[in-house]
């Protein structure tokens, strides 16, 4: 699979058809997602028509954008004209069909972009694992007996799998950096408020955001521009960058592994610092109170009404979200703005926080728990251990797979969360491209793999 | 009164003061994830805050 940039070079320049690469972009799917199972809806008419417009554009001479033709999926939470959204859930399917795209979907396609499918996704979004009692759980293309993580895994391993190069998804609590990590792909959780929600089934209001997911952090860059209207592609000089270190609540019951690859990430910037966070603990709370709160407000009225169309795992959690009293949910968000001013004050003196984005490699869909403090606990519901707490915060953090250590065997990937002061996605983007090129960030295809032993 | 009991028949007072049910079925996940939830509400509540600390509805950067 190619990045973004050579997808929409070659097809602006003729060397393939944007009908063609859609078609092999979904033979592919149709050939080897059922060992995935990542997609939910192939968009094949749709898509063969907007193909067809690109490459009708092109014949003319007429401008088709940066991201011309570049197939892309959404976790099936964004609105895609015609069709029912249904956020992983049966309860949505008498719903009326989307009117328009959503927002986001509407940019990328503005850009020359083209949706090819919809993605598997937890219910409604609640969940770590894409475990979804509706639609099949997703595999991890690493390896298929393991979680490819959620709730946007859909998203993550179609990526991973190298069927598609930009993907969709949403991000609550960890809903992007999580299966971002999980799969080896890079993921951005942009400035809470940067990219519009219109369009987009909500999951807990005020702490949802959207962001992409690709194979390379140069597209990562490429796609939050096309989704932004913002310059993030001009690769700034990061050699003078503060970087921040976050120990405490952060660095417990890390596999080795991840600590080795973060020691080297680190050892190739000149200004490393370490840096504690007060009351990790309360602000990861607060995330998981305000979530549920929200979450089972939004759903209140058709629990009431259908409640076993629910996953029960989902439905539960909504249901004690909804009997939250008033007093720790306001508690929750007052906490909330103290946290932001804390995050705001420690980006005074460092430019990018580096943290785990979870504790390990991905778990076994036969055992899905990770061990924390010496005991085994539900992943579903932990593995947002080190991305509940900033999600609180609402800074733009980017999902990066670390490298494989040099000289081992390749095993599962494991990720790092890079965080910016708000508005900082430039910045980032820019420090995340420098280390991939030094070969410290950036994990090899599944699909790319298997193709190649075949 | 043991504290599930007791959670239970707060739950169920709330739920009533809502007009909501729990359904039979659903009350052991319920009562689960509420005694989870209340793990977190204690971290919350137990930490002062000042006054002026308003609730953060809004994030403009």
């Amino acid at each position: 699979m190619s990045t973004i940039t050579d997808h929409a070079h070659r097809i602006r320049t003729g060397a393939v058809s944007a009908v063609h690469t859609v078609q092999q972009t979904l033979e592919a799917f149709r050939q080897r997602d059922a060992a995935y199972h990542t997609a939910t809806r192939l968009l094949d008419e749709r898509a063969l028509k907007a193909a067809a417009d690109v490459d009708a554009r092109i014949a003319r001479g007429d401008p088709v954008g940066p991201l011309a033709g570049v197939p892309f999926g959404v976790k099936d939470l964004f609105d895609m004209a015609g069709l029912v959204t249904t956020a992983g859930s049966v309860v949505l399917k008498d719903q009326p069909p989307a009117r328009q795209d959503a927002e986001v979907v509407r940019r990328l396609c503005a850009a020359g972009a083209i949706p090819v499918a919809t993605l598997n996704m937890d219910e409604f979004a609640y969940g770590f694992a894409t475990e979804n009692a509706h639609y099949g759980t997703t595999k991890n293309p690493h390896d298929t007996a393991c979680l490819a993580g959620g709730s946007s895994g859909g998203s993550a391993a179609a990526v991973a799998a190298g069927l598609l190069p930009l993907t969709l998804g949403s991000d609550t609590n960890g809903s992007i950096r999580v299966p971002a990590s999980l799969c080896g792909v890079w993921g951005l959780r942009p400035t809470q408020g940067a990219l519009p929600l219109e369009g987009v089934y909500p999951f807990a209001a005020s702490l949802d955001v959207v962001g992409p997911f690709t194979r390379t952090s140069a597209d990562l860059a490429c796609a939050f521009e096309a989704l932004s209207g913002e310059n993030s592609t001009t690769v700034q000089d990061v050699s003078g960058l503060k970087i921040g270190r976050l120990d405490g609540w952060f660095v417990q019951d890390l596999d080795p592994e991840l600590v080795a690859g973060v020691n080297r990430l680190l050892a190739a910037c000149a200004d490393v610092r370490s840096v504690t966070l007060p009351d990790v603990a309360r602000a990861r709370a607060a995330s998981f109170v305000i979530t549920a709160a929200e979450g089972g407000a939004l759903h209140s009225g058709r629990l009431q009404t259908q409640p076993m169309a629910y996953d029960p795992a989902t439905r539960d959690r909504l249901i004690a979200g909804a009997l939250l009293p008033s007093l720790p949910v306001i508690q929750a968000q007052r906490l909330r703005a103290w946290f932001r001013d804390v995050l705001h004050e420690t980006f005074r003196d460092v430019d990018i926080l580096v943290a785990p984005a979870t504790p390990g490699v991905a778990p076994r869909l036969d055992q899905p728990t990770i061990t924390l403090g010496g005991r085994q606990v539900s992943a579903r519901a932990n593995l947002g251990l080190f991305t509940q707490p900033l999600s609180l915060a609402g800074m733009p953090v980017v999902a990066a797979p670390l490298a494989p250590a040099p000289g081992k065997p390749v095993g599962l990937p494991l990720g790092v969360q890079l965080i910016a002061a708000p508005g900082r996605e430039a910045t980032v983007l820019a420090f995340a491209q420098t280390m991939e090129k030094a070969g410290l960030l950036g994990f090899p295809s599944a699909g790319a793999d298997a193709r190649q032993q075949a | 009164m043991r504290e599930q009991d007791k959670t239970l028949t707060r739950l169920e007072a709330t739920a009533e003061s809502l007009g909501l049910a729990i359904p039979d079925d659903c009350l052991p996940g319920v009562l689960a994830n509420t005694q989870l939830l209340q793990g977190y509400v204690d971290l919350i509540c137990g930490m002062s805050l000042p006054d002026t600390c308003l609730p953060a509805y809004e994030y403009q950067p």
